[in-house]
């Protein structure tokens, strides 16, 4: 325990200002004002100075406001009646903190044992214990005026939400009935584990104990997590009989017999489940205090941050017009630079320190991990290690709140699904004790967590078949499909229950919820799955819920943010040129996209705008969206660039607007809706059939290339005299060699760099460009980004690097490994499809 | 009512709010207009990074403007409404009025219709007349 001076010094001046809360709340209560948010707030106070407490062993303290809590609990949910006796009781019991925390040394050598077991009393007895101090016949009751009914339909209307809350996150309701054998001591600690286990799968959303008979009682859990009955049986180490599933669609009446159930006596201290359900639970004898209570801290509203954070951009926004409006005169006014500089950096920083304010280490996700793991594996006969790197790594909160059910989820998958029984691990030849990495780190302004584990992967024959035989895809589609595109199907709605999994050896449990849940916040689930080999899950998140990449774009003079998730491609269609592209049928239009028909909508059309004709221009932008397997068309005027933005909620007076998912401020201080994709299709009438239209990942032209407005191109030429452009951004280094530093293996040549063995790759033997035999001093390698296979392309001279604006991506000059041609200054730059080119060069390399 | 008002001109009448409603006042608003959203929501305007829901206060009134009247001026009210920061557009500024109760009477029998329901008194005020509005009705009516 710490007996830092100075931090008791803290603790005792914080603790005071909740007791002075805790007495001018109990007091308000003597006027008659029973206000919930009062007692909410007495509640915390209790709290608080129980948990600080308890860090620096106080432990008078920490029983007393203990016992203060457990009662103020009970009034809180309204199982105890605010009687003017309880007020006493808990004055007296805050003004024995006050003296405690007065002479804070000596407090543990104070008696508190008549408060506390006053207290207990109250809290057990569910009023004011006899024993201490005779009840007055005309005791009063501060809330009769509140009708049992209406509290009850209140109850009722909050559960009904809370049920189907669960619902959508794909959570799953049971119950537990356990006999219990009489002795009362063993009743606390079962229920007190059995709720700590719940806990870590799940969470507790009703308990109480039932009489069953002279000899023993039932306790009675209700309980909702993400994971099937079989697995929730398992890792609470529960008995297959004493568990049943209660359907949300099916069985809610049971729900709510069972959510209203009074309490003969709660098996699980109430309060702590109001509280926070994840939370684990206390009890009077057992105290768990959080370590990072010590950290300095101070707590500030949300809504204030939320303010600071609207302020700051603003001013960013200011700072920018400013600059702008004094760059001219900058020369005529003495030692501005300097200053513009100064607030320049600032107003940079600052920004960024506030945006930091939401953010919380992801280690709040982690530590709930490894006993979800050690129960599963335990239950499953799987023996494993876990690794977890990257605590610290920052998210935004109600992120990582978001992220708790799918990680569970995923988890849960690669131990039931993925990995094998260490015998048949043993068998393949490999480690019987099973690896699940999870990694978390920060890139390109994004988080990226990986979930690896080391088992069985995916086998992508058993999904093509499940799929086939669900009809998620045709039989000639089956045929052309890839292999990571098969994969993926296993994210689709309905794809597989738990029987069908089992099957296939495979995952798939509500995958489709995973996905569904981390895309609400503008994240991305790749999966990568190697048959024998193992499976891993990538999410891509935003670093912030709130700043989501979009695209401004225009219909008239409206601008609006489409946000990229969803956004597939962009297609530019020029009048006269592809006539047959774009046609209508029945007053529809539809896009003939790479042999499909898409459905399209005018924008204007969908929120009821007035199209102006006169200004058409030839060129028709068609944004091509896809949510989950349904792919359509919105037409729109113009596309002006992509930009990161704060996204704020819709104003309630517009909500009703099923278009928009929000508001939000341009760089140049206009305000532009958000839309929403899924509005937009419905509004636009469209239904869609579940054979959505699959478009082929290959030719999808980058949509980078299209929206970036300023981009920089590496010119270079191979052997002959084209040139070639490559973006910069894909781009890791060039590195100048001389030709005798290439070595010859086979027929490949390599280039040691750095110690590293490079693969050299020759452009001309995978473009349809001219090839001369190379005589040269110099050559150059360009390594790409994000290369683990160690290539190298391998060039004669490096032209230049320009910046052009909206690249203009022309068809004219098509091949295998281009993404197409442009000028530059009036010459043909052909543009490298990297991704092709790599992947041409590995099919090369496989003997065969 | 006791205390100062602060008075606009809208669709020919004279209008007043208790001034403790008011936040600021702003000229040549730049505003969004928001396609498909109720005919009272003018738009929305960027308050120094505070999105502000801005209401045709003429249409909720079922006042007669000329719809060639520029709007660009607004009154921007303090503190929220349902949730949201808001203001309204006027034709013209008056003046802020100290007001006593024997200025105020009760809205007469015959303007107790539906919009009269959002009128909380009547001043007289220099032989004019001055309908103070109910600025809570309002905007939490709408």
């Amino acid at each position: 325990m710490l007996k830092d001076e100075k931090l008791i010094q803290e603790f005792v001046v914080e603790a005071k200002e909740h007791v002075e809360k805790i007495e001018s709340g109990l007091l308000s209560f003597e006027q008659k004002e029973y206000d919930e948010n009062v007692i909410n707030a007495i509640f915390r106070s209790a709290h608080n100075i129980k948990g600080t407490a308890g860090f620096f062993g106080f432990q008078k303290i920490v029983e007393l406001s203990h016992a203060m809590e457990s009662v103020l609990g009970k009034i809180r949910s309204r199982e105890l009646a605010l009687t003017f006796d309880i007020v006493d009781a808990l004055l007296m019991a805050n003004d024995e903190l006050r003296e405690l925390l007065d002479h804070i040394t000596i407090s543990e050598e104070r008696d508190i044992a008549s408060l506390v077991k006053r207290l207990q009393h109250i809290y057990i007895s569910g009023k004011e214990a006899q024993l201490i101090e005779p009840l007055d016949a005309g005791d009063e009751i501060f809330i009769p005026e509140i009708p049992q009914k209406a509290v009850k339909k209140h109850k009722d209307d909050a559960d009904n939400k809370m049920i189907i809350e669960l619902g959508k996150k794909g959570h799953k309701i049971y119950k537990y009935v356990h006999a219990l054998d009489s002795q009362q001591s063993d009743v606390e600690r079962f229920s007190t584990n059995m709720s700590k286990s719940i806990q870590s799968i799940g969470t507790i959303l009703n308990s109480y104990i039932r009489n069953k008979n002279s000899f023993g009682n039932m306790i009675i859990f209700l309980f909702s997590t993400v994971l099937e009955k079989e697995l929730a049986i398992m890792a609470i180490g529960a008995n297959a009989r004493e568990i049943e599933e209660l359907s949300i669609s099916t069985q809610s009446a049971e729900i709510f017999q069972l959510l209203s159930e009074t309490e003969e006596k709660s098996a699980y201290p109430k309060e702590e489940r109001l509280l926070n359900t994840k939370q684990k639970a206390l009890d009077f004898s057992e105290e768990k205090i959080k370590n990072d209570l010590v950290e300095e801290r101070i707590k500030v509203d949300v809504a204030l941050l939320n303010n600071l954070v609207n302020l700051s951009s603003e001013m960013v926004l200011a700072r920018n017009q400013l600059l702008r409006l004094l760059e001219s005169h900058v020369d005529g006014i003495p030692g501005i630079r300097a200053v513009l500089q100064k607030i320049d950096h600032t107003t940079t920083e600052m920004q960024e320190k506030i945006m930091r304010t939401r953010m919380q280490p992801i280690s709040i996700l982690f530590h709930s991990i490894p006993r979800l793991v050690r129960d599963l594996s335990k239950k499953l006969g799987k023996s494993l290690t876990l690794k977890m790197e990257g605590k610290e790594v920052e998210m935004d909160k109600s992120i990582l709140e978001g992220l708790i059910d799918p990680f569970t989820h995923l988890i849960r998958n690669a131990l039931d699904h993925g990995i094998e029984k260490p015998e048949r691990r043993k068998a393949l030849g490999k480690d019987p004790t099973a690896m699940i990495e999870i990694k978390a780190r920060h890139e390109g302004g994004r988080v990226i967590i990986d979930i690896m584990d080391d088992g069985a992967g995916i086998d992508i024959e058993k999904v093509k078949q499940q799929a086939l035989q669900e009809g998620l895809i045709g039989q000639d589609e089956a045929m052309d499909i890839s292999d990571s595109k098969m994969a993926e199907l296993v994210f689709s709605p309905g794809f597989s229950t738990v029987s069908q999994v089992s099957d296939i050896s495979g995952r798939g449990v509500g995958l489709d919820v995973v996905r569904s849940n981390i895309e609400k916040f503008g994240g991305i689930v790749e999966l990568h799955t190697l048959k024998g080999k193992g499976t891993t899950f990538r999410l891509l998140l935003p670093l912030t819920l709130a700043i989501i990449p979009s695209l401004i774009l225009a219909v008239g003079k409206h601008n609006f943010a489409l946000p990229q998730t969803h956004l597939q491609e962009i297609v530019r269609i020029v009048d006269g040129k592809e006539t047959g592209r774009l046609q209508w049928i029945q007053e529809r239009r539809v896009l003939q996209l790479r042999g499909k028909l898409v459905p399209i909508v005018h924008l204007a059309d969908v929120i009821g705008l007035e199209k102006n004709f006169e200004a058409t221009s030839p060129i028709t932008r068609i944004l091509i969206i896809k949510i989950a397997r349904r792919t359509f068309g919105i037409i729109v005027d113009a596309i002006h660039g992509q930009e990161e933005l704060l996204v704020k909620p819709m104003p309630n007076h517009l909500k009703e607007v099923k278009v928009y998912s929000g508001v939000t401020i341009l760089g140049d201080g206009s305000i532009a809706m958000v839309l929403d994709v899924d509005g937009i299709a419905s509004m636009g009438n469209l239904v869609f059939s579940e054979e959505g239209v699959e478009s082929s990942q290959s030719e999808v032209v980058s949509l980078e290339n299209q929206i970036q407005e300023m981009q920089y191109l590496l010119l270079f030429q191979c052997s002959g005299p084209e040139i070639l452009g490559l973006h910069l951004s894909m781009i890791a280094r060039v590195n100048e060699i001389s030709p005798h530093q290439i070595e010859e293996v086979g027929n490949k040549q390599y280039y040691n760099s750095q110690g590293n063995i490079m693969q050299l790759i020759r452009l001309e033997q995978y473009l349809p460009v001219a090839s001369k035999e190379q005589s040269g001093e110099k050559m150059y390698v360009i390594t790409p980004k994000g290369n683990n296979l160690s290539l190298g392309l391998l060039v004669r001279a490096i032209k230049d690097t320009v910046q052009v604006d909206s690249l203009m991506v022309k068809e004219d000059i098509q091949g295998k490994g281009l993404l197409g041609s442009t000028i530059i200054n009036e010459k043909i730059v052909l543009l490298v499809d990297l991704h092709e080119i790599v992947e041409m060069s590995v099919r090369n390399s496989i003997p065969n | 009512m006791t205390g100062k008002i602060l008075t606009f001109y809208l669709g020919g009448s004279l209008f007043g709010i208790d001034i403790v409603f008011a936040k600021e006042i702003n000229r040549n608003v730049k505003y969004t207009t928001v396609p498909g959203g109720a005919p009272h929501v003018v738009g929305l305007l960027n308050l120094r990074g505070q999105v502000v829901t801005l209401f045709h206060l003429a249409q909720i009134l079922h006042l007669n403007q000329k719809q060639e009247d520029k709007q660009t001026k607004c009154i921007i009210l303090k503190g929220l409404f349902q949730g949201d920061h808001i203001g309204f557009f006027i034709e013209k500024l008056a003046e802020v009025i100290d007001i006593t109760p024997d200025m105020c009477e009760m809205p007469p029998a015959n303007i107790k219709n539906l919009q009269g329901r959002f009128i909380s008194e009547i001043v007289k005020y220099n032989k004019e007349i001055i309908i103070l509005l109910d600025i809570n009705k309002i905007f939490d009516a709408i």
